[in-house]
């Protein structure tokens, strides 16, 4: 049982059997007898004694080393709510949701207090375009309290570029503050190509294709040859609906 | 038409580094313990069985960086075997317990007992060195060992910093060669977590293949001719396995799963917390927190019975109904190979079976007598040829170029697990420390001052140890989201302390040296990894 639970136990002004279950979860030898406020000094005495609650200490730390910094592998100290930096990120969870997170530094904060004006975190699907601020596909977007520091979006397309932006309306334009990275989406469905790229294994040791290789196969056209001399004539038009109901009937699990 | 295929099994071995060297006992440290008792051993003895018999048998397995090191670890070997000592205590006294209570258990006991001997007698054989064990089978030819990333970071969310993705990799890459002594030909990216762009770093790390889940490459550019069933390879020279889905359903589904057969053993039923304290305590956590202890008593019975009615397990009974299910499964794979090579023409198909290896033996206590028994029927099913994935290349005329889709094996197939309301605070202070270790590693790049080389090494330590994505899928799957939380904190308020030092031109040594007892892992990092060039 961690302290923090039975130091809430205590607080919580317990019944003698409330303190009898704790102290036989902790272990504790009572009598018949003893009465609730012997009880209580017992888990008391207990936790004073045991700084640490799933485990115990095998020696005393070294206390040549730096005891001040750290007490042992078993302490936590609290870590920073902000680093006070001007920051926005956009990472995506799925094909259809992303995470866009923030931190603002003094100077921003000031800013967004002396316009008193709401504030906004917007998405922007940027695919296929020059982003230019103004032209998105399509903007996701939500009053943000400023502290709050993150918000899920729901976006409409899988395999699609999105950016995150933070800001405000004036006159009914946006104005952005920070802008965050440019994500794609992963997608959920299969694609369908018009041609395949292969790489013949009985001219190229696999072991040594990199990157390099393959480039200097694809400048000489040498994929398409490959495929029509190597492969299943059945096979040469994957790009279909047919390809993927073959798929579908060689495999009995899971989901496409 | 081919009339045989190849089968990969690929089992990835990873836990979180805990080590907890100022404790004599560390509760969460008993992971490691029961996984080696109850997988890594098991797994030994299971190919040292296959060996003698001279029954031919292909596995790939990854074993990630934090189990290399822990498996290394003075400490911890010393701890583990006192764990060993203390589980044979315990089976001992249920041989007296359970004489007066149940003739099955007292036979279960007296299993255990036998058991957990056999376990010490080879790990003391071995002189607590798992790891070279692991290694003589590679050498042998009949395991493919593969590493991880190297504190099984997630790595679609650190693509925006290409010095992490680099560190993660090639540290990856450096631990297996420190413990086996050559170049790791693969790897398995934790959670199986793909993003375009990552190839390109295993490239440059001299990796010649890696996984991922199903809709990495069915969902990917192209959606591959042959879909899961051949290897392709991505524009960087990658190449690149995906699970079969049929396979995993076969043994991982909860509803028709092998593992939830009534005849095997019940994992939440311990006698960990069902014998009285007094009893107990000696075997169980110091402060008196109850935990598995490995000895189990109860069958799974059936699917809606409830904890309190399970019936008494059998060994030998689950031992029979292992060999159904090994037999089950061996002919499960010669129909599905003879049904695409149908569809296949001339090309083997490859089924790749990927499976958390503690899964077997821990979770699915029978899992290693399965797949001793899988491969004893797959020696007599010339359709079915198990082959790591170099065999497998060796083979192909040709491959496809494709590149795989954004993709993990967790819950829905993407980021969720890793990235939501619950853990999603981890990674605004995993991005700021990352910024600031480049920053640092760049501006120190030259140095030749061990006492700024010992301080960034620690920090780079530290950053690693945050990173790794079991602390964000514990604190999702709600375990022990304390330790989770904790560590994180632990790892991050280190770094920044040491960072304080640096920036302040005042390294204290000792308590570089502390952290270093502390987070001993990587001994041979190189901070450099993380500076911009």
């Amino acid at each position: 049982m961690k302290n923090e639970k039975i130091k809430k136990i205590i607080e919580d002004n317990p019944s003698i059997q409330d303190l009898r279950k704790t102290a036989k979860l902790l272990n504790l030898r009572l009598k018949r007898t003893m009465k609730k406020r012997e009880i209580l000094k017992l888990i008391k005495k207990y936790l004073e004694e045991n700084v640490e609650t799933s485990s115990y200490r095998k020696n005393e730390p070294n206390k040549n080393v730096c005891e001040e910094k750290i007490e042992s592998s078993h302490a936590v100290k609290a870590i920073p709510k902000t680093y006070k930096k001007d920051a926005v990120i956009l990472d995506y969870v799925s094909p259809y949701w992303v995470h866009l997170r923030w931190d603002f530094s003094d100077n921003t904060i000031d800013l967004l207090k002396s316009l008193d004006i709401p504030v906004f975190a917007r998405v922007v699907d940027i695919t296929n375009i020059i982003y230019n601020g103004f032209n998105g596909n399509k903007v996701f977007q939500s009053e943000i309290p400023v502290g709050a520091g993150k918000y899920y979006f729901n976006v409409e397309n899988q395999n699609a570029n999105y950016i995150g932006e933070i800001g405000y309306y004036m006159d009914e334009t946006f104005s952005c503050l920070i802008k965050s990275n440019i994500i794609k989406t992963p997608s959920s469905s299969p694609k369908f190509s018009k041609s395949e790229k292969w790489i013949l294994l009985k001219s190229h040791d696999w072991k040594k294709l990199d990157k390099e290789t393959i480039n200097s196969i694809e400048k000489n056209e040498e994929f398409k040859g490959s495929l029509t001399s190597e492969i299943n004539l059945e096979y040469l038009n994957p790009s279909s609906g047919e390809h993927i109901k073959k798929l579908s009937k060689i495999k009995s699990g899971g989901k496409l | 038409m081919k009339k045989n295929g190849f089968f990969t099994l690929m089992l990835h071995a990873h836990l979180p580094f805990i080590n907890h060297p100022d404790f004599k006992q560390y509760m969460e440290e008993r992971w490691l313990f029961e996984a080696i008792t109850e997988t890594y051993i098991p797994f030994l003895m299971v190919f040292k069985n296959l060996e003698s018999k001279k029954i031919f048998f292909r596995i790939t397995m990854s074993i990630t960086p934090p189990l290399m090191e822990m498996l290394v670890n003075k400490d911890l070997q010393e701890k583990y075997l006192n764990y060993l000592d203390s589980s044979i205590a315990l089976a001992k006294k249920e041989i007296e317990k359970t004489k007066d209570e149940n003739e099955k258990k007292l036979k279960m006991a007296k299993y255990y007992y036998e058991k957990l001997n056999e376990i010490k007698k080879f790990y003391l054989k071995c002189n607590g060195n798992i790891l070279s064990e692991f290694a003589s089978f590679q050498e042998k030819g009949y395991l493919e060992i593969i590493t991880c990333n190297a504190t099984h970071g997630f790595l679609p969310l650190m693509l925006r910093y290409p010095e992490a993705v680099k560190a993660q990799i090639e540290i990856g890459v450096q631990t297996y060669e420190n413990y086996m002594g050559k170049k790791p030909r693969g790897t398995w990216l934790a959670e199986c977590a793909y993003v375009p762009g990552v190839d390109k770093y295993l490239s440059e790390a001299g990796l010649k293949f890696f996984f991922v889940d199903t809709h990495g490459l069915i969902y990917g550019d192209p959606t591959p001719k042959y879909g899961v069933y051949e290897p392709v390879i991505t524009p960087e020279g990658v190449f690149v396995l995906a699970r079969d889905p049929e396979s995993s359903q076969q043994v991982w589904s909860a509803e028709v799963g092998y593992p939830g057969d009534p005849a095997y053993r019940e994992f939440y039923k311990d006698v960990g917390f069902e014998r009285d304290n007094e009893y107990i305590s000696p075997y169980i956590d110091p402060s008196g927190i109850r935990c598995n202890t490995g000895i189990k008593y109860y069958r799974i019975t059936g699917k809606n019975v409830s904890i309190d009615d399970k019936d008494y397990y059998d060994i030998d009974k689950a031992k029979e109904v292992v060999k159904i299910h090994a037999k089950d499964f061996a002919h499960k794979k010669k129909e599905q190979i003879l049904r695409l090579s149908k569809e296949m023409g001339d090309v083997s198909p490859n089924i790749v079976a990927p499976f958390d290896a503690e899964l077997y033996g821990h979770w699915w206590y029978e899992g290693p007598m399965f797949i001793e028994a899988l491969f004893e029927e797959l020696a007599s099913i010339p359709e079915v040829i198990p082959a790591t994935p170099p065999e497998v290349f060796e083979q192909m005329d040709a491959v496809q170029v494709v590149v795989p889709n954004s993709s993990t094996w967790g819950a829905n197939g993407y980021n969720e697990v890793w990235l939501n309301g619950k853990n999603d605070w981890i990674y605004r202070h995993l991005d700021e420390m990352t910024e600031r270790m480049i920053r640092l590693a760049t501006i120190h790049k030259n140095t030749s001052d061990p006492n700024i080389e010992a301080a960034l090494n620690q920090m780079a330590r530290e950053l690693l140890l945050a990173q790794s994505s079991d602390w964000a899928f514990i604190i999702t799957t709600g375990t022990t989201v304390e330790y989770a939380e904790n560590r994180t904190k632990f790892f991050l308020n280190n770094f920044m302390n040491i960072e304080k030092e640096v920036n302040d031109d005042n390294i204290d040594k000792k308590y570089i040296e502390k952290l270093n007892w502390l987070d001993a892992i990587f001994p041979k990092i190189d901070f450099r990894v993380f500076a911009k060039h």
